[in-house]
């Protein structure tokens, strides 16, 4: 909302002269009654020097067929100016004229200067060289009426002015007009509102000019109807005026409607009313299949739900929204038809969004205009400027009433604004803001005041809406900063929030981040929006068993979240994975530099799931909402040649995988993954690994499949790994339970073991662990001092961390093809007591015994070599 | 090193006259060639072990006078003790010289430091941890909620009535509900579903704003409640200052008594303890649908102390936010007496404030993942 200093000026009357504060108090005043100031622009300066100028004589130029020589007179001297536009009036008619040393708003210094052998002395403006007006086909040309010297801006107000743009919340609709804007400020700065007289005609009942058919939309109807209307252009000031509020000057009917606008926030229309079917207008819903072409030419297939103003044939306009394209005011319209009405709101706001027309007039009467006084001042203002500035007399008039919002009575207790507040302002000021803002106050009962608001207030509904008034213009810095509220308390217990997990998981999210971040790796924060074009690359190329759709970890395209709103160059769908994010900023990286990439991000996934459980308050809701896993995905990429000292390879990611959990408080391990896990399309068949914690799988790593690095045109051979973690999976961290010292020395035993390459590396270690925990207790039959209840068992050697560790992995020579020997190093001790070789080795062999048992159900051939 | 000769004056008398001194000889030159400790050893072995060639020298005592035992005993002993001194001679020089080798020893630690570079934290990350470490010491719960939303959570019970003007200063992302069909374009001008035509799905958005943590904190906790929101965002936004998914911070106090100036108290708190600087606090009127009165709140800036500088375009103020006291439509929504109970609420951007900590004048990098920025932020 554009709001001019000039107009305030003459609607703040202060009792003294004085004039409003500067632009910047003035801003100030303005923002701190919480009508924001985000723009300040001062218009016309130095166009006091622009004068009336009087044509003396006009004179063909010597040299330029379109140059004329014009004589005039600027009050003191007649002066000569070569002059381009075709309309300088004749001898006798008035320009304005801007002298030489004048700077014109776009910056042109005027001087004396020789225009085709004929010396120029300033120049003859346009509205459009002055700025105070669009028209630039020819010269300003003022009234006859006014005296050759006179300053232009004595003449028209606002030609020197400040124009403030406010940003207006949705509550205000008052604030949409000067004259709410000025309500405010008048208290605010001790001024008088003054607004402009209204005229107060006689009109005849004339009850035919306006039915209401649609009373539940329509509150009031105000339909004049005005004969010996001259259409023409509006006078200079009134142009002025709409141009430094960015409306275009049209002419003076439509200008009259508009500056009501400005002035009161009550948008008018005028109607050619000899272009209406019997003259009259019908408020009535559109009937099925009516159309109507609004005056920007659309052809709107109007719903039943649009209200409109019809003739007594079809619809001339989309009420409080539009006009249609064959009733507006065009010169030569003769007779009109003027509307000042009040429609219900929230119909206005779907009928202009169904539509997609936001217009000035809808924007405010979705907010809600004045239904009661200020309707008719705003029509009277109207009817007054259309009989003084077009000749247009009103003849009848007809106002129909429909519903209309009730008034609210509110009581308003001077303590509850003390407590809400917390500050005291003086019931005496109190009552003075609400008088001001027109707020009937009864204080019978110095408790409870009984309050009555404006109808310009739609706002004010409840008793808190009157202490935020009191607030609003008292002011907020004098509020205290002090705290009557007990302090500090936390509280526990559940959460009822529908986090995944609770509490325990926002830690839990937190401590992931900082185990990931200590693994060397940046976090990124990526968008959550996605391409399904882009999402279905995470899926198998053969689509999985229907009958698994709902349990394994990709959502399909089925459980996707769809947006009914995209944006446009933003995915239409939120994410149902990490992978597309992060390959995303990998890209972007690649782009522009050659180092190694490794990042990280924890954030949820989205897609639809069985629906939840829920209980509690918020159950029938979560019900209908989709599933937001929580994950983090691990992404380590590297073009040909970068290098930054650690390798990017599957090894070092499954490791740092594994060191990551750790740093949480679990221990993993890594499980052979099925090359055709629909799950993990997004990984190379062969390179990929399981994460398991606790028995459970918690997610995955593995080298990208190559058809994403291609996709996203990562160069060819660029190394790419991606780890991830299903967050919501991982178990409760254990407490940490010391074991411990061992006091006597281990010892270790290797073998050898010939196996296919298939069988995973994991798989032998499980096969192995499993065969010693299956075992007898050997011990006692090799010692008779109670070794029995101290048997040797499989441990940590004294030299490493993990009791079976895989020391070799060798195919070659001596090894048949497809096949690999495995060198593995098992660790043994007993508790309390040194072990002797003899049992260490009875039980080494005992599990490598068992352990091939096992293996050979996966390969007849497996043996120690 | 001295000669061994001297320790052989007092025993080479009373040794047959065909002595042969050749082991002396040879003991001197391999303690002298001996150049490690165990080359020594097997010296010391050699030559004064129990059969060493020296040790040997010994049995000629038999064939001595008894009178003369004891000065061979003593002239013996003198040897040895002599020989084993000079072996041990040997052997502390040997000891010096090594240490000398080691100390000689010199390494440029300043050429290629074998880095493991720690990696970083996001800027939100940061931030967002940073305000809840401050608001947990003053007392309140951290909690979340689900980033799609129903429009009952996210707008009915906040205020936002339907078909009200205030649902536009929130440019909405709506989602679709389990098992609709894909979209027919018959949205709105914003492409917001037909109002007239709204089917059977359940009316989702991606949540505007983190304030419908509020509600459902409301409904499953009795007052008196303090709590933050903390969460991911999004409005139908994205130019050089707005993204589409931004983060946002929200607080919540319910308790009896509870006015403006609690409001103010808390957040001069807040941001004196977060920037660890007396900050003041300004309240403006302003509106937001679910506080009534409603204020925007702006902090003292942080980096010129009010005086002016470029961050906060020489105002002296900086802009975070809004607040109010909680609209007693929203408590009624809860069920909760707005008679009994009043409470505040406060909202701000997460982004904005790590932009401001860190001096950060793109939100680009924010969400485009550059490690050349991201790195800045090692952790």
């Amino acid at each position: 909302m554009l709001i001019s200093r000039a107009w305030l000026q003459e609607l703040l009357v202060d009792p003294a002269g004085d004039p409003l504060p500067d632009d910047d108090a003035l801003s100030r005043t303005i923002t701190s009654v919480g009508l924001e100031v985000e723009g300040v622009e001062r218009v016309g300066s130095g166009l006091e020097a622009v004068v009336v100028g009087q044509v003396r004589s006009i004179a063909a130029h010597p040299n330029a067929d379109r140059l004329r020589v014009v004589e005039l007179d600027d009050g003191t001297q007649t002066l000569t100016v070569v002059c381009g536009a075709p309309n300088v009036p004749p001898p006798g008619g008035n320009v304005a004229f801007a002298p030489v040393g004048l700077t014109l708003p776009g910056g042109l210094t005027l001087e004396a200067r020789e225009v085709r052998g004929v010396q120029s002395h300033g120049m003859i403006c346009s509205e459009q060289e002055l700025e105070i007006g669009p028209d630039h086909d020819g010269i300003l040309v003022l009234p006859t009426a006014w005296s050759p010297g006179q300053r232009l801006c004595d003449r028209v107000a606002g030609i020197e002015d400040t124009i403030f743009e406010l940003s207006i919340t949705p509550n205000r609709p008052d604030a949409l007009g000067h004259i709410g804007v000025a309500r405010d400020l008048a208290i605010k700065l001790g001024r008088m509102l003054v607004v402009p007289p209204l005229a107060e005609p006689k009109i005849p009942p004339q009850p035919e000019l306006v039915t209401v058919e649609a009373p539940q939309r329509c509150g009031q109807y105000f339909g004049y109807a005005l004969e010996g209307a001259k259409v023409g252009p509006s006078p200079l000031w009134l142009r002025v005026r709409l141009h430094r509020l960015g409306l275009r000057p049209i002419n003076n009917v439509v200008d009259i409607t508009n500056l009501v606008l400005m002035e009161w926030g009550q948008p008018l229309h005028c109607f050619d009313r000899a272009k209406l079917a019997q003259g009259r207008v019908v408020i009535r819903m559109a009937r099925p299949g009516e159309s109507m072409t609004t005056l920007d030419e659309t052809t709107l297939e109007l719903r039943e739900d649009d209200l409109v103003i019809a003739d007594a044939e079809q619809p001339q306009a989309l009420a409080g929204v539009m006009g249609g394209l064959h009733s507006g005011v065009l010169p030569g319209a003769d007779t009109l038809l003027l509307e000042a009405a009040w429609f219900s709101p929230r119909p206005i706001r779907r009928t202009a969004r169904r539509h997609q027309l936001s217009t000035d007039s809808s924007y405010r009467f979705e907010r809600g205009v004045d239904h009661g006084p200020g309707l008719a001042r705003a029509a009277s203002r109207a009817l007054g400027l259309l009989e003084r500035l077009a000749g247009a007399r009103c003849v009848g008039g007809h106002v129909a009433a429909g519903q209309r919002p009730p008034l609210p009575q509110i009581v308003l207790r001077p303590a509850r604004t003390r407590s809400i507040l917390g500050m005291d302002v003086p019931d005496a000021l109190a009552r003075k803001i609400l008088a001001g803002l027109d707020v009937e106050v009864d204080a019978s009962d110095p408790d409870r005041w009984v309050c009555q608001p404006p109808t310009h207030r739609p706002d004010l509904e409840r008793e808190v809406d009157l202490i935020e008034e009191i607030m609003r213009i008292h002011g907020l810095d004098d509020l205290p900063a002090v705290a009557s509220m007990p302090t500090a308390y936390g509280r526990s217990g559940p959460t009822g929030l529908r986090e995944p997990g609770g509490r325990q998981a926002r830690a839990d999210q937190d401590r992931l981040i900082d185990a990931l971040a200590a693994q060397g790796l940046h976090e990124v924060v990526c968008l959550a929006f996605a391409e399904p074009k882009v999402l279905s690359r995470m899926l198998a190329r053969v689509p999985p068993d229907p009958n698994a759709q709902g349990q394994g970890p990709v959502a399909g395209p089925d459980r996707w979240v769809h947006l009914t709103n995209p944006m446009r160059g933003l995915g239409p769908v939120l994410r149902a994975h990490l992978l597309p994010g992060l390959l995303d900023a990998a890209a972007l990286n690649v782009a522009r530099h050659t180092r190694p990439i490794r990042i990280f991000e924890v954030g949820r996934v989205y897609h639809w799931g069985d629906p939840p459980s829920a209980e509690g308050p918020t159950a029938a809701i979560d019900r209908v909402l989709p599933d937001e896993p929580l994950r983090a995905g691990v992404l380590w990429v590297a073009p040909p040649g970068a290098d930054d000292g650690t390798p990017v390879d599957g090894p070092g990611l499954a490791g740092l995988m594994l060191d990551a959990l750790e740093h949480f408080g679990l221990e993993a391990t890594l499980r052979p993954a099925a090359p055709d896990d629909p799950a993990l399309a997004h990984l190379h068949p062969g390179v990929r690994a399981q994460l398991s914690v606790q028995g459970h799988e918690v997610g995955s790593v593995g080298a990208v499949h190559p058809d994403l690095v291609e996709a996203w045109d990562l160069p060819e051979d660029t190394a790419a790994f991606y780890g991830e973690l299903r967050v919501d999976a991982l178990p409760p961290i254990p407490p940490v339970s010391v074991e411990p010292l061992p006091r006597f020395p281990a010892t270790s035993r290797d073998v050898s073991l010939d196996l296919a390459v298939e069988i995973s590396a994991s798989t032998v270690v499980a096969a192995l662990a499993q065969s010693a925990a299956a075992l007898p207790d050997l011990s006692s039959d090799l010692s008779s001092d109670g070794g029995h209840e101290d048997p040797v068992v499989l441990a940590p050697p004294d030299h490493g961390r993990t009791a079976i560790e895989v020391v070799e992995d060798y195919r070659g020579k001596g090894v048949e093809p497809g096949r690999r020997a495995l060198l593995l190093r098992l660790g043994y001790r007993a508790r309390g007591r040194s072990v002797s070789d003899a049992e260490v080795q009875a039980r080494h062999e005992a599990i490598i015994a068992g352990a091939l048992e096992d293996l050979r159900s996966h390969d007849a051939q497996a043996r120690a070599r | 090193m001295s000669s061994i000769r001297p320790y052989l004056e007092d025993i080479l008398p009373l040794l047959p006259a065909d002595f042969d001194d050749k082991a002396v000889d040879e003991f001197e030159v391999a303690v002298s060639e001996a150049t490690d400790e165990a080359q020594l050893y097997a010296v010391q072995v050699k030559f004064l072990g129990k059969k060493g060639q020296i040790t040997r020298i010994r049995k000629h005592m038999g064939t001595l006078a008894p009178d003369q035992r004891k000065a061979f005993g003593q002239a013996f002993n003198k040897l040895k003790d002599g020989f084993e001194q000079h072996l041990q001679a040997r052997r502390e020089a040997l000891e010096a010289e090594a240490r000398a080798r080691r100390l000689a020893r010199r390494d440029d630690l300043t050429t290629r430091p074998r880095r493991r570079p720690p990696g970083s934290l996001h800027p939100i990350t940061r931030t967002r941890r940073r305000l809840e470490i401050v608001f947990r010491q003053m007392g309140y719960d951290v909690v979340d909620g689900p980033h799609v939303e129903h429009e009952k959570y996210n707008f009915d019970d906040l205020n936002f009535l339907e078909d009200h003007p205030a649902r536009d200063m929130q440019d909405t992302f709506f989602a679709r509900g389990r098992g609709d069909a894909p979209a027919s374009s018959n949205g709105g001008p914003s492409g917001a579903p037909d109002e007239s035509n709204p089917g059977t799905s359940p009316p989702l958005v991606l949540r505007t704003h983190t304030s419908p943590v509020q509600i459902r904190a409301m409904l499953t906790r009795p007052p008196p409640i303090r709590l933050v929101a903390p969460g991911t965002v999004f409005r139908r936004d994205d130019d050089a200052t707005h993204s589409p998914m931004f983060h946002q911070i929200e607080g919540l106090c319910i308790d009896r008594g509870v006015g403006m100036a609690d409001l103010k108290a808390t957040l001069y708190r807040f941001l004196s303890a977060f920037f660890g600087a007396d900050l003041e606090v300004r309240l403006r009127p302003s509106y937001f649908p679910f506080v009534e009165p409603g204020a925007e709140f702006d902090m003292q800036c942080p980096f010129c102390r009010g005086s002016g500088c470029s961050v906060c375009k020489g105002s002296g103020w900086i802009e975070l936010g809004g607040s109010g006291m909680v609209h007693p439509a929203v408590l009624e929504a809860v069920q909760i007496d707005p008679e009994v109970y009043t409470g505040w609420a406060f909202g701000f951007g997460i982004d904005r404030m790590a932009m401001l900590l860190h001096r950060i004048n793109h939100l680009r990098l924010m969400f485009e993942g550059d490690i050349r920025f991201l790195e800045q932020f090692s952790c």
